[in-house]
């Protein structure tokens, strides 16, 4: 199974492309042509590494793959299309050419902000001033209990990649308000990040690519989003006829490389699904094509399921009960000696056997519900949990499908039929000495079909759909990437714990009536309102991070007061254009007393700013980072490294005045007097690493002790900072053998280890700590929900009620979930009926996360591919409509309007029309020109459009119309 | 040909494009065009996106293009400078300091391969930031350039083991940084090559090998199999892919069509006027005496030919972009029209001058009038002849390539010619010598119906060639330049014989004008209007897509 392709792979044997200096030491060896390595990281994808080639002037003139890194780059080394921008984007006339203060003001779209430009010294004590005001108030938290300072970046994370020496100081400072959100949670999928990390530890999901033979997608846009690896595995699958299913509304970037299309009707996926579910348990016989030994020990499927909806427990261990059908009675779900347990079936139990110190006793089984309420049974007649999913399913036949997706029931049947004809269920496969299931075919999904209403069902489904045939982490099967609710970060594996019913445990807010949070303690309330969140590092944003937007313009019932931060800090983000309703985030963006922007050139949320602060850009500035490992989308590397982005471009070539950024952070921590604080982070591993650990004392060189720490009474340079990050991560990953300061990445690029390839699959962890899958019965789910609706009603909160009905054990289709949609104009006082299309958006391998819209050379290879010119629009639809190609239209919700060209193709549904990433720019060089309309500008921003993980779905009902 | 030596000749360097791999990222697009430092909007290399079929069964398609360094490239045999030239291991490569911008080759190319930036405007709405400013290539403006193959990289594994295509020091830019391992580069003469086993090994086709470019791309895709290892057949009712809309030359203009039809009417009258005095009808030709400096000189008919010809030789001059280099239009000679028909007018141009001393006793000792008279018209029918020929060999254009192109740019001169010689007579007050009279409304009736014909028989011809785009503009026109360009010239010289001979020369010349203006008119409207680029089109592609297009079921492994 060497996929083909990997020995061809368009010029595989590297060339040595590194040079062993960058600018600084260039003319040192007779000058000539450097090459620099750096990494990029435009998008979740990466880093991907790169070199960059530098004139004997010192000008940054060429980007190319580091081909050095082909034998341990999961892409053979590749970057991707956005990384060829980068030098552009360093010499692009158009940037900000030094600090500059606001002088008027007033704040508005059309309102000059009056920019003077200023040095960086007045700049940095500036805000030095406003952040002393906040320490010499005692209090770095309001009176509404939110934190007096607030952050936001954009691009799913990847701005940390880039803010160097920043994180330590947001560490340092301690109170920082993360939960504004740029578009995340509407523009992610969201859904998948909660439920995966629940169920299988995955934050994304994505297929065993070089393994799997069949691959059900709902909207997973893997060739455009997915980087690097995404295409270059996705492409080798192809060549040896890995087959793809791509269900979507429109024919998208990865409907295209797929075997088939489905245009499905657009958020329908859940029934479509759920059908699949039904053809494998209803009209295929399961025993026989089900993987049943995996069912029965790996998952809840044995679990009895009391009157009440919740585990019929034993009553002293409290451990969910299993059938056991050949002694035929019920016993705790890990009892020692027992026959196999029933899948299916219900049963009658009665008082069980409890061993005391007095002998054996009878006692009742119970059930416990929220908040501990129980019930004791003297005799109970139950389903097991997987008869209740085949009781469940049994009424979404392809029949009542086809109707609700536009899918042929013929077609549904098929791709039923085609998955179990893959799943190869009884196969194995020996990956480093392990023998572990072979189970080529997995079910991943999109953004839009995985967030927002009917993301929880699609998740569920596709999760039992895989789970019926093993495939779930597992070779060939569905896998995660990487978790980022679960701590710690550093594999998969090492979150996995058993927990008191056999799962894993999970780090949910508690929802208990002592622990609960009942006063937000940030502005996206996300340990409040979403248990499943978590309160890690990401999770601020990954709660409902519209609502600091739409409660700064009017908080709801019985909720503190939504205050604005004193000093808002911007970095690598537009949330005037990237937000869902940016035309309201732009207004409330008018309403910030301090606004900072770290800012490359003007856009439409620096036109807010009080400060512009043009820091050094990728191609400028000093960072050291982690690669490798799994991660994101299709990152799956067989090594762990560190690599270097450093200065290419000489700062006489580029004629700005910039900052480093961790030279920036450094001198605000000096300036503001949190030296010490923000020293001690670093060392404490604000920059992804311990500068110093000690155990083991007497033990000179392992990777448990060593020191590289800073002092902290000292502004260090950036050089000195990371130096010491890169000698503390090659000592770690080395075991203190190979232990590499700056100078050694500053030739080199990167430093990698290999890693066991087992750390894809989290199957070992979980078969090696015997613990079962949370399928497919949710009883945690539904607990949870009881208690958070207790806990709000307690609170007098009842605006979150339509969210508390998702937490169900068996999610099941609702007209609901594309009806929120549907009827949403009625809201505003339209008529629905006026809003006959669906306006979908869909990412671009070009823009992602890649902020590069003032890029020429980008919008260039963009219009390469004709979706991006416009709004797209079914042919026969558009005739009739009496629109043509490039024509001029306008798209009219019931909220707002964009305008732009038609773009009529033959590949989208006629209910459907589709914009590409996130434009109609106003204020951003170049990218105010282009005239390309965004979904971003007609679509609300509403408590009702937010689902109980606290995200929506990136879709508005619309009409077209030529424009005037 | 003009090869060049250069490369090996045992090897044949070309590229495989896997089109099912394509994801359409454009990272060979943008990669080219850092290595190669091109200007806005210039691709050597680049990725169309293209559909197949009509919603609900629909194929999308990512097809990387580019210069497919043909065996036979067609770009090579155009051109008039020499400038494209062809090495013995294949490549095709462009002179930049040999050409002079005519872009002729623009029009030779099927696959839309050659570019030309006329003056240096920068990415950023125009501006160019310092970096491009200072890397400008200043010598490839006004001159065509196209993909070079990467030639600096391939030719560095000339004494090393390197191989291009495999090792990435020696591969082009863009299939070195393709992400989704679709385009490899290697050699076809080498049987086990990495490329040649994937087109062996893999379904295939070469884009429009049917116009003998013999090109060096290939297209692949993964061929599904049953389980017997049989490839799967195509579903009958699977559409075929669809012309994609053809964009419309922009290369030659209104000042080409001033050559072709400046230099068709002189040329057709300067072949009609051999045919003259072939018939004994030379002296009573009219002609004029005038004395300059004491020298006499004689202007006549051929002087008439002589201005119209330069006229539109400069209108043509105006329309290349190195016109300093003007003079390297003559080098091309062995293989293009181009040239020759420069060549050609060249020489005429020295005969028409010798004709200007026609009266003076030195010249008579030379040559008789008679005989000078002769080889100025077998030069004009030369210059007819080889301007006939330039459209039709440029294949990139698929109106200009139908073999009656030639034909009809020959007798549609003729026709003009005849137009242009009775107007001029007529213009000049000249009585017509009775034979010509009595000849020339036969000639006119004979040319017109002649010319009808060829029409009839060339927009067939298109119905089933060109790109609908094209038809739709030459069936808007058809019925003009048969009508008033053919039909009223064919009415207006048969009444004129029915009229006793010589007694309407001004109808006689009324017909000469609309002929010679109906031959102009078609011109216009097939060089400049009716003139769409040959689209993008592979006869097969990967089974996939929506509906009927979908991929068969076939093993998976």
């Amino acid at each position: 199974m060497a996929p083909d392709g990997d020995t061809s792979g368009g010029g595989a044997r590297q060339s040595g492309a590194t040079s062993d200096s960058n600018y600084d030491n260039r003319g040192k060896g007779g000058g000539g042509k450097k090459k620099v390595p750096v990494y990029c990281y435009q998008c979740v994808a990466g880093p991907d590494l790169l070199t960059v080639e530098v004139d004997d002037d010192g000008y940054a003139t060429k980007v190319e793959s580091n081909y050095a890194a082909a034998d341990v780059h999961p892409a053979g080394g590749r970057v991707c299309v956005k990384a060829y921008g980068l030098i552009q984007k360093t010499y692009n006339p158009d940037r900000i050419k030094q600090p500059m203060k606001r002088t008027n003001p007033e704040k508005g779209q059309d309102v000059d902000p009056g920019w003077e430009p200023i040095g960086w010294d007045e700049a940095l004590d500036m805000i030095a001033e406003r952040l002393k005001k906040i320490t010499d108030s005692g209090d770095l938290c309001d009176d509404s209990g939110f934190p007096k300072l607030a952050w936001i970046s954009g691009g799913g994370g990847t701005p940390v990649a880039y803010q160097g020496g920043w994180t330590a100081f947001l560490a340092a400072w301690a109170e920082v308000d993360q939960s504004y959100g740029a578009g995340q949670g509407i523009k992610c999928t969201h859904s998948e990040h909660l439920y995966g990390e629940l169920w299988h530890r995955a934050f994304t999901v994505v297929q065993d690519t070089p393994l799997t033979r069949y691959v059900i997608s709902c909207g997973s846009n893997v060739d455009a989003a997915g980087g690097v690896q995404g295409v270059w595995r996705g492409a080798a699958a192809r060549g040896r006829g890995m087959r793809r299913i791509f269900l979507e509304p429109h024919m998208g970037i990865s409907a295209t490389t797929s075997d088939e299309w489905v245009p499905i009707r657009p958020k329908t996926d859940a029934a479509f699904l759920l059908a699949l579910i039904n053809v494998i348990l209803h009209e295929h016989d399961w025993r026989a094509v089900c993987d049943i030994p995996h069912l029965r020990d790996r998952t809840a499927s044995p679990y009895l399921v009391g009157p009440n909806g919740f585990y019929l427990r034993h009553p002293n261990s409290e451990k969910p009960l299993c059938w056991d059908s050949e002694a035929g009675r019920a016993v705790e779900f890990d009892a020692k000696d027992h026959g196999a347990f029933a899948l299916d079936g219900t049963f009658t139990v009665g008082p069980l056997e409890v061993r005391t110190q007095a002998g054996t006793v009878a006692a009742n089984p119970i059930e416990i519900g929220g908040d501990g309420e129980t019930w004791t049974y003297d005799t109970v007649t139950v389903p097991t949990s997987f008869q209740m999913l085949l009781d469940h399913s049994g009424k979404h036949t392809p029949e009542w499908a086809a109707e609700i997706c536009d899918v042929p029931v013929d077609t549904i049947r098929r791709i039923g039929a085609e998955f179990l004809d893959n799943a190869c269920v009884g196969e194995t496969t020996e990956v480093e000495g392990r023998t572990m299931p072979l189970r080529p075919v997995a079910v991943v999904l999109g953004k839009t079909v995985n967030n927002g209403w009917g993301g929880y069902e699609c998740c569920w489904a596709r999760t039992i759909l895989v789970t019926l045939v093993g495939a779930l982490e597992v070779p060939g099967g569905m896998l995660g990437t990487a978790v980022r609710l679960n701590r710690p970060a550093t594999t998969r594996a090492a979150s996995v714990n058993r927990g008191a019913d056999g799962f894993m445990t999970q780090p949910h807010n508690s929802t208990s009536k002592r622990d609960w949070q009942r006063k937000p303690a940030t502005r996206s309330a996300h340990t409040t309102l979403s248990p499943l969140v978590g309160d890690g590092p990401w999770a601020p944003a990954l709660g409902p991070s519209h609502f600091p937007w739409m409660f700064q313009k009017k908080s709801p019932d019985n909720w503190p007061r939504m205050s604005v931060p004193e000093i808002f800090f911007v970095f690598r983000t537009n949330p005037a254009i990237s937000s869902w309703d940016r035309k309201g985030v732009t207004e409330r963006l008018t309403e910030f007393p301090f606004m900072v922007c770290f800012a490359y050139t003007h856009d439409e949320t620096n036109w807010m700013a009080d400060l512009l602060l043009p820091e050094a850009t990728d191609l400028e500035s000093t960072q050291m980072y982690r690669i490798g490992g799994a991660k994101y989308q299709e990152v799956y590397w067989q090594h762990n490294g560190w690599a270097l982005r450093q200065p290419a471009a000489a700062p006489k070539t580029t004629g700005v005045d910039v900052k480093d950024m961790t030279e920036i952070a450094t001198q605000l921590a000096l300036r503001a007097g949190l030296l010490s604080e923000y020293n001690d982070a670093i060392n404490k591993g604000a920059l992804s690493i311990s500068l110093a650990k000690k155990t083991g004392e007497g033990q000179k060189s392992n990777a448990e002790n060593y020191d590289y720490s800073l002092p902290l009474d000292r502004a260090c340079s950036v050089d000195e900072i990371f130096d010491a990050v890169a000698k503390a991560g090659t000592h770690v990953l080395s075991d203190g053998e190979e232990v590499h300061g700056l100078d050694y990445f500053k030739s080199h690029g990167y430093y990698v280890q290999p890693i066991s390839k087992l750390e894809w699959y989290l199957h070992p962890a979980i078969e090696d700590a015997q613990i079962r899958y949370e399928m497919p019965y949710q009883e945690r789910i539904k607990r949870i929900g009881v208690e958070l609706g207790n806990r709000l009603h307690e609170e007098g909160i009842e605006w979150w009620d339509d969210k508390l009905h998702e937490y169900v054990p068996l999610p099941d289709w609702s007209d609901n979930i594309p009806g929120v949609w549907e009827n949403d104009p009625a809201e505003y006082g339209k008529d629905p009926k006026d809003y006959p299309f669906w306006l979908l958006t869909t990412r671009s391998m070009q823009y992602s996360w890649g902020a590069n819209v003032q890029i020429p050379l980008i919008r260039e290879a963009a219009e390469n591919v004709e979706t991006h010119k416009g709004v797209v629009i079914n042919a026969s639809k558009a005739a009739e409509l009496g629109i043509a190609d490039g024509d001029e239209v306008t798209v009219e919700s019931a909220v707002g309007e964009t305008t732009g060209r038609a773009v009529v193709r033959q590949g989208i549904r006629p209910d459907t029309l589709l914009m590409v990433g996130q434009m109609d720019h106003w204020k951003t060089p170049f990218a105010k020109n282009l005239h390309v309309p965004s979904l971003n500008s007609v679509i609300p921003m509403s408590m009702r459009l937010t689902d109980s993980t606290g995200s929506s779905a990136d879709i508005v009902r619309v009409t077209i119309r030529p424009a005037k | 040909m003009t090869i060049e030596p250069g490369g090996d000749p045992a090897n044949r360097w070309g590229m495989v494009v896997d089109i099912q791999k394509c994801v359409g990222c454009n990272t060979c697009t943008v990669a080219c065009k850092h290595s190669n430092l091109t200007p806005p909007r210039v691709q050597w290399r680049s990725v169309r996106d293209f559909e197949i079929g009509e919603y609900p069964n629909v194929e999308r398609i990512f097809m990387p293009v580019g210069c497919m360094h043909c065996s036979e490239p067609p770009c090579m045999d155009v051109c008039p400078t020499t400038a494209t030239r062809q090495r013995e291991d294949g490549l095709v490569f462009q002179r930049y300091d040999l050409c002079i911008g005519c872009m002729y080759c623009h029009l030779a190319c099927p696959y839309q391969a050659r570019f030309l930036v006329a003056d240096a405007v920068g990415y950023f709405e125009g501006r160019q930031s310092s970096v491009e400013e200072v890397h400008y290539q200043g010598q490839r403006l006004g001159v065509s350039t196209k993909c070079t193959f990467c030639v600096e990289k391939v030719d560095e594994a000339k004494g090393t083991d390197l191989v291009p295509g495999i090792d990435g020091a020696v591969t082009p830019a863009c299939v070195l940084s393709c992400i989704g391992q679709a385009l490899h580069f290697g050699d076809f003469n080498d049987p086990d090559s990495n490329i040649s086993a994937m087109e062996r090994d893999k379904a295939s086709t070469r884009m429009h090998e049917e116009l003998g470019t013999k090109p060096n791309l290939v297209y692949v895709w993964h061929q599904p199999r049953d389980a017997d290892g049989a490839p799967v057949p195509e579903p009958a009712n699977r559409p075929a892919m669809k012309p994609i809309p053809a964009k419309r030359q922009n290369n030659w203009d209104l000042r080409a069509v001033g050559n072709f039809s400046l230099g068709g009417t002189s040329s057709g009258l300067l072949t009609l006027l051999g045919l003259i005095v072939i018939a004994g009808g030379g002296p009573a030709l009219p002609s004029l005496e005038m004395t300059l400096a004491g020298v006499p000189l004689v202007f006549d008919l051929y002087h008439l030919g002589a201005a119209l010809m330069g006229l539109g030789l400069f209108s043509v001059f105006l329309e290349i972009n190195r016109q300093a280099r003007f003079l390297n239009v003559f080098m091309g000679y062995r293989t293009s029209w181009m040239s020759r028909e420069a060549i050609v007018a060249m020489l005429f141009m020295g005969v028409a001058a010798l004709k200007l001393f026609a009266a003076t006793p030195a010249l008579e000792l030379l040559t008789t009038a008679g005989e000078l008279s002769l080889i100025a018209s077998l030069l004009g029918a030369g210059f007819l002849y080889c301007q006939a020929r330039i459209l039709q060999v440029a294949k990139g254009v698929p109106a200009w390539r139908p073999p009656v192109m030639t034909w009809m740019l020959v007798f549609s001169g003729l026709f003009e010619g005849l137009g242009l010689l009775v107007v001029a007579l007529w213009v000049g007050g000249f009585t017509f010598p009775p034979d010509l009279a009595a000849a020339a409304p036969v000639a006119g009736l004979v040319l017109a119906a002649v010319n009808g014909v060829l029409w009839l028989n060339y927009m067939k011809h298109c119905a089933e060639a060109v790109p609908v785009e094209t038809m739709r503009v030459l069936s808007r026109h058809s019925s003009v330049i048969q009508i008033a360009g053919r039909g009223v010239p064919l009415m207006l010289f048969a009444v004129v014989l029915s009229l006793p001979v010589g007694s309407a020369p001004g109808l006689l010349a009324l017909a000469g004008l609309v002929a010679m203006l109906g031959g102009w008119y078609w011109k216009a409207v097939v060089v400049w209007r009716a003139c769409h680029f040959q689209n993008f089109h592979l006869k097969s592609v990967p089974l996939r897509g929506s509906g009927v297009m979908a991929a068969p079921p076939h093993v998976t492994h």
